[in-house]
C-alpha cells in the first residue's frame, strides 16, 4: 500500500515536474496559466496543453505499458529476463513503420507509420503464435524459438528496405527505430490510456495464477488454473500491451525488462503487487528519462531509448550480478 | 449427496502413452479407490506410478478408458471447484521461486478466491491452521530456498491443506527425508484419514511405512495392476519378487507392520526414473 502511494506520488511529481521542462523555454508561472485553461502568450498555451501534456502522458502511458508487458513475460516464461519485444513485436513494427516512411515516403501522413507499426506488430505476434499453436498446446519452447527467428526476418526486411532507401527516408526510418515520444499526440495517448487499462485490469485478474506459474503449469492447473486460456489470455495482453507501446514511441528498451525486476526485488513476487507497482514504476521512469531526453542538449532531443538503455544498462547488469551472486 | 458415497477415484480400463514413447506408461489399468481411505500405491520406478499421479490429478486425459473423481468425469470438471475438492502434491523440482512459506502455502486458497479480490480473513485462518498443522507457524516468513529438505516437504503438504481438500494425492512425499520426517508424514497422513474424513493416496518405496499406516496397498509394475488389498495380502514375497525382481524377506511385527528387507537382486534393474 505504501508502494502504491509513493510511487503514485511519484508518477505525479515526475509527470507535473517535466511539464515544465523542454526545448522552448517557458516561465513556471505561464506553464500553470497554461494548464489552467489561460493562454499566457509567446505560444505557451500551444507547448504545454498539446504538445508537452500529451507528451508527459504517452510517456507515463508507455512506460507502463512496457513495464506490464515485461512483467508478464517474465512471469509466463518464468525468466525474470525475459522482455516485451522477445516474440519479435519490435521488429514487426520497425518493419511496418519504415515500409510507410521509406516505400510510401509519407505519403499516407503523418499517422500511418504509427498505424502501419501496430499492423506490422500485430502480424508478427499472429505468425509466431500461430506457429507456437501448431503443437496443440502454447508451447513455451517453440514460442520463444518462433519469436527469435520471425524477429531475425522482419529485421533483415527492415535492413533490406533502409539499404535501398533515401537519405531522408532512412533518417526518419532509423529515428523511428531509436525510440522516441516526438510523435506524442492526445490522440496516441488516448489508445494508450485504453489500452492499458483493460489489460491490466484482465492481468490483475490473472496475477493469482501468475503466481502458481512460477511453480510450474502442473502446480498452477492443480492449483486451479485452466493453464492454456490463461497462458493465451496473457500472452496478448503482453503482446498488444509491447505493439501499442511501440508503435507509438518506437523501440525503447529496458524498460519492460528492469522496471519489473527492480520492483520485484523491493516488493517482492506476489503479482497483485507486482503489476500494479511495475506500471506505476514504468510510468515514472519513462517520463523521467524523456525529460532526460529532452533537456540534456537542449534544443537538440536525444531519442528516449537512447537515454533508456544508456541508464538501464548499467542497472540491469548490477541486478544481473546480484542475482547470479 | 451423492459425492460422500463416491468412489473417490474411479479408473476403468485406462491405457496412457506418453507423446513419442512407443511404450505405454500405464495399460489397461482399472481401480477402485474408495473414500475416506489411505491408499498407497507402490512398485518398483518406471511402473507408472507418477504417471498414475498426472493422470488422477487431470493433468493428462487418458488416451482411452475414464477415470472419475467423485462421481464426475474428471475432464468434465472445472479446475477450480476440482482444486477445492482434490489437493496434488507432486514431486516438484526444488524451485527457486522468491515465496516465503506464508506466501506458498497462501496459494492453496487460489481455487477459493475470485480473480480480483483478496484473500478474506477466513483464507487466513486456513492458511494459519495448515502452518500450524505442520509444525510451520515459526516458519512462516522464511523464504522457501532456506528450507531445509523436511521443512520444505512439509510446506507443500500445508499447500496441499489450505486447499481444505477431501482427497490428498501425493507423489512420494517422504523421498529424500530422514526416517523421522517420513514417519511424521505417515503418521500425519493416517490421522488426515482417521480424523478428519480426508481420503489419502500416496505414491511411496517405503513398504515398511506403508504397511503400517495405509489401509490399503495398490502395487503396479509395467503399468498394469499387479495386487490390490490389505497390506498382508499384497506383500508376499512371491508378488513382490514378481514385481521387483528381486527376494525379499517379509516379517509380520504386531503394531509394527510388516518389514519387507529386499534379500538379492534376481535380475538386473530395468525401467527408467
Amino acid at each position: 500500500m505504501l508502494g502504491l502511494i509513493g510511487l503514485s506520488a511519484a508518477v505525479f511529481a515526475v509527470g507535473l515536474g517535466s511539464l515544465f521542462l523542454g526545448a522552448a523555454a517557458v516561465a513556471p508561472s505561464d506553464v500553470w496559466a497554461a494548464l489552467r485553461g489561460g493562454d499566457p502568450g509567446g505560444g505557451a498555451g500551444t507547448i504545454v496543453r498539446s504538445l508537452r501534456l500529451p507528451r508527459v502522458l504517452c510517456g507515463g502511458l508507455t512506460g507502463a505499458a512496457l513495464a506490464l508487458s515485461g512483467a508478464l513475460f517474465q512471469a509466463l516464461l518464468r525468466n525474470p529476463l525475459a522482455e516485451p519485444y522477445l516474440l519479435g513485436v519490435s521488429s514487426g513494427a520497425a518493419l511496418g513503420a519504415v515500409i510507410a516512411l521509406t516505400l510510401l515516403g509519407g505519403a499516407l501522413g503523418p499517422a500511418a507509420p504509427v498505424l502501419f507499426a501496430f499492423v506490422g506488430g500485430l502480424v508478427a505476434i499472429a505468425i509466431v503464435f500461430r506457429v507456437a499453436l501448431s503443437v496443440g498446446r502454447l508451447d513455451t519452447h517453440v514460442l520463444i524459438l518462433a519469436g527469435v527467428v520471425v524477429a531475425s526476418f522482419f529485421g533483415a526486411a527492415v535492413m533490406l528496405l533502409l539499404s535501398l532507401a533515401e537519405a531522408d527516408a532512412l533518417r526518419s526510418a532509423v529515428l523511428w527505430t531509436m525510440g522516441s515520444l516526438e510523435r506524442a499526440s492526445w490522440g496516441a495517448a488516448g489508445v494508450l490510456a485504453v489500452c492499458v487499462l483493460v489489460s491490466g485490469v484482465l492481468a490483475f485478474g490473472l496475477s493469482r495464477h501468475l503466481n502458481a506459474f512460477a511453480l510450474g503449469e502442473d502446480a498452477a492447473a492443480a492449483l486451479g488454473a485452466r493453464v492454456e486460456p490463461v497462458k493465451r489470455v496473457a500472452y496478448v495482453l503482453a503482446s498488444l500491451l509491447a505493439a501499442v507501446a511501440v508503435s507509438t514511441a518506437g523501440v525503447i528498451g529496458f524498460v519492460g525488462l528492469v522496471v519489473p525486476h527492480a520492483v520485484r526485488m523491493v516488493w517482492g513476487t506476489d503479482h497483485r503487487v507486482l503489476l500494479p507497482l511495475a506500471a506505476l514504476a514504468g510510468a515514472a521512469s519513462l517520463i523521467l528519462a524523456d525529460a532526460v531526453a529532452r533537456t540534456a542538449f537542449r534544443p537538440l532531443e536525444l531519442p528516449v531509448g537512447v537515454v533508456t538503455a544508456i541508464l538501464g544498462v548499467p542497472l540491469f547488469l548490477v541486478l544481473l550480478r546480484r542475482r547470479l551472486a | 449427496m451423492p459425492e460422500t458415497t463416491a468412489a473417490a477415484f474411479s479408473i476403468s480400463g485406462v491405457t496412457f502413452t506418453y507423446r513419442g514413447s512407443p511404450i505405454p506408461a500405464i495399460r489397461d489399468l482399472s481401480l477402485e479407490i474408495g473414500p475416506r481411505q489411505f491408499t498407497a500405491l507402490i512398485g518398483p520406478n518406471g511402473a507408472g506410478k507418477s504417471t498414475l499421479v498426472r493422470l488422477l490429478a487431470g493433468l493428462s486425459p487418458p488416451d482411452c478408458g475414464t477415470i472419475q473423481c467423485l462421481g464426475v468425469e474428471l475432464g468434465d470438471w472445472n479446475r477450480a471447484r476440482l482444486a477445492r475438492r482434490v489437493a496434488v502434491v507432486a514431486q516438484e523440482p526444488a524451485s527457486v521461486v522468491a515465496l516465503s512459506v506464508q506466501e506458498y502455502v497462501a496459494l492453496g486458497r487460489n481455487p477459493y478466491v475470485g480473480p480480483w479480490s483478496a484473500l478474506g480473513a477466513s483464507d487466513h485462518e486456513v492458511v494459519e491452521a495448515a502452518l500450524a498443522r505442520t509444525d510451520l507457524s515459526d516458519l512462516r516468513g522464511r523464504q522457501l530456498a532456506e528450507l531445509s529438505g523436511g521443512e520444505r516437504q512439509r510446506t507443500r503438504l500445508a499447500r496441499a491443506l489450505a486447499q481444505e481438500p477431501e482427497i490428498l494425492v501425493l507423489d512420494e512425499p517422504t523421498a529424500f527425508l530422514d526416517f523421522r520426517h517420513a514417519l511424521w508424514t505417515f503418521q500425519t497422513l493416517e490421522d488426515l484419514v482417521t480424523h478428519h474424513e480426508m481420503t489419502v493416496v500416496c505414491v511411496t518405496h517405503d513398504m515398511n511405512l506403508a504397511s503400517r499406516h495405509a489401509t490399503r496397498l495398490v502395487l503396479v509394475g509395467d503399468g498394469r495392476l499387479l495386487a490390490v488389498g490389505d497390506p498382508g495380502s499384497v506383500l508376499s514375497r512371491a508378488t513382490l519378487a514378481e514385481a521387483y525382481g528381486c527376494e525379499v524377506a517379509i516379517e509380520h511385527r504386531p503394531g509394527l507392520g510388516h518389514c519387507v528387507l529386499p534379500v538379492r537382486a534376481l535380475t538386473k534393474p530395468a525401467g527408467g526414473a
